[in-house]
């Protein structure tokens, strides 16, 4: 269950990466189908890299001298991580909605105070993730640690592949 | 030991990567290794870097079309920050009191209105202008910028979606035909000392009626917030290091009441000051000129919102 909204909350931060990934490559003011074409670029590289992620996790379930127990440790590795995830999601989900449906000024006041920190605080998020993930046990850190690497690949992938150079 | 500090000029690489001649606006060839010692001078080995990064033919010149594709994508990068900070809808909110004001109450020879964005770079505010509909088809929107290869783009993108307005590679305030309202972003730190002063006095001649020139605001929060935010949303190096140098260079509220009043008879004012705004709410704020006889309409237009203007009554 924890792993299934890990992984949600990680599909829908790749469709975010594939946004940021385009955005300030493309001048024109209306922009609403290229925006949707880089959030389904970057939520299909997202489920590539989830792929890999998710293939350690079943390396050590196969490898596990007790496979259940070893499912309860990632499951339960997720459950931690979302104690950090769970609480930025809500911070941006509130920020995206002030921005989109507040006046200016409040839109102004959710880029500023909210979406541009938190941002440059992802990186934090997910090294986190992973420690948190350390303390349940070093298998799971590992899942953590590689599809964590793959959270952060995303932009950099869609955009060197897709946007090096304004549209 | 007795030290003390020299104040150096703050400089953006961008700046020096681009010259006119300013007579005849043609390219004038900018020897790199120029530009780096002005950078040097100001104690900038940061901005010397990031010059060494923008390649050179013969002579140590540097090569014009990497500088414009270079500038083409910062600026491009730069229009992300102008539209997450609603700069589009900041500017609508006092032009379309200025407009109705200037419509009732200011001579227009030939009927047009003509709106004139200075140093438009790619652009952005008079397409979104244009995109949005926002101020009447009697409205002419007009960018102008001295760097042929930003206009060029600019047109570019708005011939793309079809967008009522043009792009001119001209002075702005040498056009051939008048403007009757001159706007501009991030523009008015670019100009230091008596240039200021200059820049708005050439806006006082007789077919003006307003002038409204957005710029940083000068908030505790401004220089860390444009590091900050220029780090979060900018990959050029170039680009984030002018956007923080801007925020340092950036005029505060003071300083444009007192430049602006050289463009009398207009009457200079400034909309969100520091005081009578949040600086999360409020990260760039213009200064507005405007003729005497169009003050009262305007303040009438704006409502309530004209309680955020200062400077005169
Ligand atoms: C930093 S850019 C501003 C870009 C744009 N407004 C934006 O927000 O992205 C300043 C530009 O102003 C232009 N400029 C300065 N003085 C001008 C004038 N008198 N007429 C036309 N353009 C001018 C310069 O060529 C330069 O490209």
């Amino acid at each position: 269950m924890n792993s299934a909204l890990l992984l949600l909350i990680a599909l829908a931060d790749a469709a975010f990466a594939g946004f940021r990934a385009y955005a300030g490559r493309d001048a024109r003011i209306r922009r609403r189908p290229a925006i949707r074409r880089a959030a389904l670029r970057g939520l299909t590289a997202g489920v590539a890299l989830a792929c890999v992620a998710l293939l350690c996790a079943a390396g050590i379930l196969l490898a596990a001298a007790d496979p259940d127990a070893a499912y309860r440790d990632l499951d339960a590795a997720a459950g931690r991580a979302l104690w950090v995830l769970v609480p930025y999601a809500a911070v941006v989900g509130a920020a995206l909605l002030c921005y989109f449906g507040g006046p200016f000024r409040l839109g102004t006041l959710a880029v500023v105070a909210g979406l541009g920190p938190l941002t440059m605080l992802r990186p934090v998020a997910v090294a986190a993730c992973v420690a948190l993930a350390g303390s349940v046990s070093l298998p799971a850190a590992a899942v953590m640690a590689v599809g964590g690497v793959g959270v952060l690949a995303v932009e950099p992938w869609v955009h060197r592949r897709w946007y090096p150079v304004p549209v | 030991m007795l030290t003390y500090r020299v104040r150096v000029p703050l400089l953006e690489v961008s700046d020096l990567l681009v010259a006119h001649d300013p007579a005849t606006l043609a390219r004038v060839p900018v020897v790199r290794a120029d530009a780096e010692r002005r950078l040097a001078a100001a104690g900038d080995s940061r901005g010397v870097r990031l010059l060494r990064s923008v390649p050179v033919r013969d002579g140590g010149i540097l090569d014009e079309a990497a500088v414009d594709a270079r500038l083409i994508a910062v600026h491009t990068e730069l229009q992300r920050l102008s539209q997450e900070l609603r700069i589009g809808d900041r500017l609508a909110e006092l032009l379309r009191p200025l407009i109705a004001a200037v419509r009732a109450g200011h001579p227009l020879p030939d009927g047009r209105i003509r709106v004139v964005d200075v140093g438009c770079g790619l652009g952005f505010l008079v397409r979104w202008l244009a995109a949005h509909d926002i101020l009447g088809d009697d409205v002419d929107l007009i960018g102008v910028d001295l760097h042929a290869a930003l206009v060029h783009e600019a047109q570019r993108l708005a011939d793309a979606e079809g967008l009522r307005c043009r792009f001119v590679h001209a002075d702005a305030f040498r056009l051939d035909v008048p403007a009757t309202v001159f706007v501009s972003t991030g523009l008015l730190h670019h100009f230091r000392g008596p240039d200021l002063p200059a820049f708005f006095a050439a806006q006082a001649g007789p077919d003006t009626a307003a002038f409204c020139h957005y710029d940083i605001a000068t908030t505790a929060l401004s220089p860390i917030g444009a590091w900050m935010f220029h780090r979060a949303r900018m990959r050029d190096p170039l680009g984030r290091h002018d956007g923080v140098m801007s925020a340092r260079r950036a005029h505060d509220d003071a300083t444009l009441l007192t430049a602006a009043s050289a463009a009398a008879p207009l009457v200079p004012l400034v909309f969100e000051p520091r005081e009578r705004s949040n600086p999360f709410c409020t990260t760039l704020r213009p200064v507005l000129g405007v003729r005497p006889g169009l003050v009262e309409p305007f303040r009438a237009g704006l409502g309530r919102a004209a309680r955020r203007l200062a400077g005169a009554r």
